[in-house]
């Protein structure tokens, strides 16, 4: 099939499939655009994306699973669809971008984790080293 | 009730096929093509220089189960009907052909301008790209890895956040 054809079809697809379709040759690999935030925001909505607990990171511009976040980024204004949603932030970009001092408490899925202060990095049980 | 105008198509390997008109119009090519032509000329076949009998034949049989359908909606190209890949019954047994008939029927979808006749050829091809992992995309579609394995190493590297964890 021409190119045309092949673009039309990729079209049709949802994440992950272009992903795999263009790891499959240099063709489709040049073929598959990277998603847009927009895009990313757009289908976090649909029911699939939902469905997978997809979020979208708006710092590495990637779907991660909920349990990636922060709860307090997965809810109210961050929830899809609303206000904040184009500023939430996984945990590993939020760690990058000196948003969690260390030491910050916060919960994600339910559970209370904490910035070691020694290791900085996000660890599911006060008191543990990293 | 005078009866239904009836025009010919001229296939890619000569076959003449006689058609009621309002399903040859599915095609917005035809469509536009014998408003442009003078009353008495749309007795004369006309060719369609790009598809062969079997295909033309398998299109006209869409057509012809779909001349009813209402026109398409102006909001075409929104991106939740894009990704919707269900296909209604009949379409999806009508497409249960193999690949190369497959592709065929998409080319002369596109050629002959059926929107809707498109949409469900690629949906169909999305629908076997689903769900499967590079390797196997590769094997149902007999995609070459050209890929070094450096390469092939950083592209799936790249896309590890589509996948589940």
């Amino acid at each position: 099939l021409p190119t045309e054809m092949h673009l039309e079809i990729i079209s049709h697809l949802s994440i992950p499939s272009p992903q795999r379709l263009q790891q499959t040759s240099r063709h489709f690999c040049s073929l598959v655009k990277r998603p847009t935030l927009r895009t990313l925001l757009e289908e976090e909505s649909l029911p699939w994306a939902r469905e997978q607990q997809y979020l979208t990171c708006s710092e590495c511009v990637k779907f991660r699973k909920r349990s990636s976040f922060a709860d307090d980024m997965t809810v109210g204004e961050y929830s899809p669809g609303c206000l904040k949603a184009s500023q939430r932030m996984c945990i590993w970009c939020a760690l990058q971008n000196d948003k969690f001092p260390l030491g910050t408490l916060m919960r994600v899925g339910g559970r209370t984790h904490v910035v070691c202060l020694q290791c900085g990095r996000c660890r599911s049980e006060i008191g543990t080293k990293g | 009730m005078s009866a239904v105008p009836k025009i010919q198509l001229t296939s890619s390997d000569g076959a003449v096929i006689e058609v009621d008109r309002p399903v040859a119009e599915r095609s917005v090519l035809i469509k536009h093509l014998l408003e442009d032509l003078p009353e008495e000329s749309t007795t004369e076949a006309i060719p369609v220089p790009n598809v062969n009998e079997a295909v033309l034949r398998k299109v006209l049989e869409w057509c012809e189960q779909h001349k009813k359908d209402p026109p398409p909606s102006n909001d075409e190209d929104s991106e939740s009907r894009k990704k919707c890949t269900d296909i209604d019954e009949w379409d999806q047994k009508f497409m249960q052909v193999d690949q190369e008939m497959l592709f065929e029927i998409i080319l002369a979808a596109n050629y002959l301008d059926i929107k809707a006749l498109l949409d469900v050829g690629c949906k169909t091809v999305a629908n076997m790209i689903k769900g499967k992992t590079p390797e196997e995309i590769r094997k149902t579609f007999n995609i070459q890895n050209d890929f070094t394995p450096e390469e092939e190493d950083q592209i799936r590297r790249e896309n590890e956040w589509a996948e589940d964890r």
